[in-house]
């Protein structure tokens, strides 16, 4: 039997996967960078509705921080740095979307039908929670592979990273440590991508990663 | 949540939400409409492909409410 809880709870969570279809769809990179913060919104919407379902509190410090850092830390800095590499107005040329969001589908479906099984005896909004955290995860990583431009692939792998908060946020218990190290390391990595793009574009005059492929030792 | 011997009064709440939802969706794509100058007939394969998409999707999110 429906309930409003679950319905909420399978509203964000479904808001999530359509998001990262939109990541998926989207070929401006600013467009990009707002989608992924809308993402991360929805995220934070996801993670506070589980802190008050489950009535755990440390779960609205999770929610602050994904609202926090990915929401408008991120993002903003994103942009920035779009702008300084000189490519926001750039149109990135996705090859074959028809084919990309066909296999996103179909990583979908696989999602649901693994942890569906698999979950039998978890609760109805655990359940769910971990199947559409699943398709984000495996939606990110089809983004970072089908992208050419390193801005986007940096955009691919954190919005997967949002997937992994959406799965320990439905089951139950992750310890607050874990989160504030994750969004913590999160952060480093960013950096440090932050700082490997320019590196590439002072290199290679481009951030199209192909470039890189002329310099293999084959 | 709410008590269930106030059938009657369940009625009007439920049209209310209704035309709420209706108002909020209505909205939602008039901003969607008017923030589009306009489309352009050589991109209808790529609406109709995302129209797919979603209602696959829609299925999907169906399915998953419906099994748990």
């Amino acid at each position: 039997m429906p309930t409003l809880a679950f319905d909420l709870a399978h509203l964000l969570a479904g808001s999530m996967v359509v998001s990262s279809f939109v990541l998926l769809y989207q070929d401006r990179i600013t467009g990009v960078l707002n989608v992924f913060a809308v993402q991360a919104v929805i995220l934070a919407l996801a993670v506070a509705f589980q802190a008050w379902f489950q009535d755990a509190p440390h779960l609205y410090v999770t929610a602050l921080i994904a609202l926090l850092v990915k929401g408008i830390v991120i993002p903003l800095a994103l942009h920035r740095i779009v702008r300084e590499l000189g490519i926001h107005r750039e149109i990135e040329k996705v090859v074959g979307v028809g084919l990309t969001m066909l296999a996103g589908l179909a990583l979908t479906a696989l999602a649901v039908l693994v942890v569906l099984p698999v979950t039998a005896g978890a609760g109805r909004i655990g359940r769910e929670d971990l199947a559409f955290a699943l398709a984000v995860i495996l939606l990110g990583l089809l983004m970072m592979i089908t992208r050419r431009n390193a801005v986007t692939q940096v955009v691919g792998f954190v919005s997967l990273e949002n997937g992994f908060v959406l799965a320990a946020t439905g089951a139950r218990g992750m310890p607050l440590v874990v989160e504030i190290s994750t969004a913590f390391s999160i952060l480093i990595a960013f950096i440090v991508f932050g700082i490997f793009l320019f590196r590439i574009r002072e290199r290679f005059d481009t951030v199209d990663v192909h470039a890189l492929e002329r310099f293999r030792g084959d | 949540m709410i008590p269930s011997d106030s059938s009657a009064f369940l009625y009007p709440l439920g049209i209310l939400a209704w035309i709420t939802k209706m108002a909020v969706l209505g909205a939602a794509l008039a901003g969607f409409e008017t923030a589009i100058a306009k489309m352009r007939v050589f991109r209808v394969p790529e609406f109709l492909s995302g129209a797919l998409v979603l209602g696959f999707l829609g299925a999907l999110l169906l399915f998953v409410s419906q099994v748990l």
